[in-house]
């Protein structure tokens, strides 16, 4: 949408999963990355992203406008597939407000974390409900 | 990976999640190259294919919006949202809510069609801040309750028009 002036203030937050492309570097999802939170801080879309056993696991906020927008550009990316939602809110506030895109890697401390909320010994987020992906979220960026 | 593998993967991640019933409401503008939307032939197909996948749903359809509502389970739905989303229809859809649910609201519709007549202008008036009707313009809880309140609407017209059959 063109005219903002016309959107009404709705701030959203939008949670999905998706599987990366089986050949993606570690020098692709940096670019990837980089690109999302230089694109984010234009956008004043703020967020968490996991990358974790080849699956993305993300959150986004920001106008309900702008995040409907970028969920187009996010179907139709070719270097992740199977894009499901999770989860779409009306927020009050911001949850991520201080990150253009927070991220959390699948480090050694972080495994205990990803164990806790999974009934499987490799992370899945396609199995997860939207509470639990709450509640990884908000302790993975403890 | 080999494609048969990943083909494989697919289907698996389609069926995770499967126990998790997703109610997504979204918003969106038909196409205006398209005035006559054929609606009878959308809301057949709608409803031959969610009864084929376990959907259920509301639409409501006016002059130049669509507001639904899908239900069904988590992968499922969002097939479907990615076929909404490419389908040249309609256009600028909004998701406004996805949510978790314990149960379906329209357990009993495929895809119950709710049209808002003349009559409804006061039930425009009361979810709206202007005059016009305009979901982009409207939170998640003033969509959801207008769907809910038409739904009502035509219930109780359609068993007002049952009793006086029956006289």
């Amino acid at each position: 949408m063109t005219n903002t002036t016309l959107e009404p203030h709705i701030l959203v937050s939008m949670t999905y999963v998706s599987r990366a492309n089986p050949d993606m570097s570690a020098e692709e999802f940096s670019a990837i990355l980089q690109q999302a939170q230089a694109n984010n801080t234009v956008n004043a879309i703020t967020g968490m992203l996991i990358f974790n056993n080849n699956y993305f696991l993300q959150t986004i906020e920001g106008s309900r406008a702008q995040i409907n927008h970028l969920l187009d550009a996010l179907i139709a990316d070719q270097r992740h597939y199977d894009l499901q939602l999770i989860e779409t809110r009306e927020l009050r506030c911001r949850e991520w407000s201080r990150w253009a895109m927070n991220y959390a890697s699948p480090t050694k401390e972080n495994a205990a974390l990803y164990l806790k909320y999974s009934t499987t010994v490799n992370f899945n987020p396609y199995l997860l409900s939207a509470e639990s992906v709450r509640g990884l979220m908000s302790e993975l960026s403890q | 990976m080999e494609l048969a593998e990943l083909s494989e993967k697919q289907t698996s991640n389609r069926q995770q999640g499967e126990r998790i019933i997703l109610r997504l409401t979204y918003i969106s503008r038909h196409n205006p190259d398209n005035k006559n939307i054929e609606v009878t032939r959308i809301l057949a197909q709608a409803q031959r294919n969610n009864e084929r996948n376990g959907i259920t749903g509301a639409l409501v359809i006016n002059e130049d919006y669509f507001i639904q509502s899908i239900e069904g389970a988590r992968p499922v739905i969002n097939e479907l949202l990615r076929k909404l989303v490419k389908d040249d229809r309609h256009f600028s859809l909004q998701v406004i809510e996805c949510t978790e649910i314990e149960q379906r609201r329209w357990s009993q519709w495929s895809m119950k069609h709710l049209t808002p007549s003349e009559h409804d202008t006061e039930h425009v008036r009361k979810f709206s801040a202007g005059k016009d009707f305009n979901p982009y313009l409207m939170s998640t809880t003033q969509i959801v309750n207008f769907i809910e309140t038409l739904s009502e609407v035509q219930e109780k017209r359609t068993s007002a028009t049952t009793d006086l059959s029956f006289q």
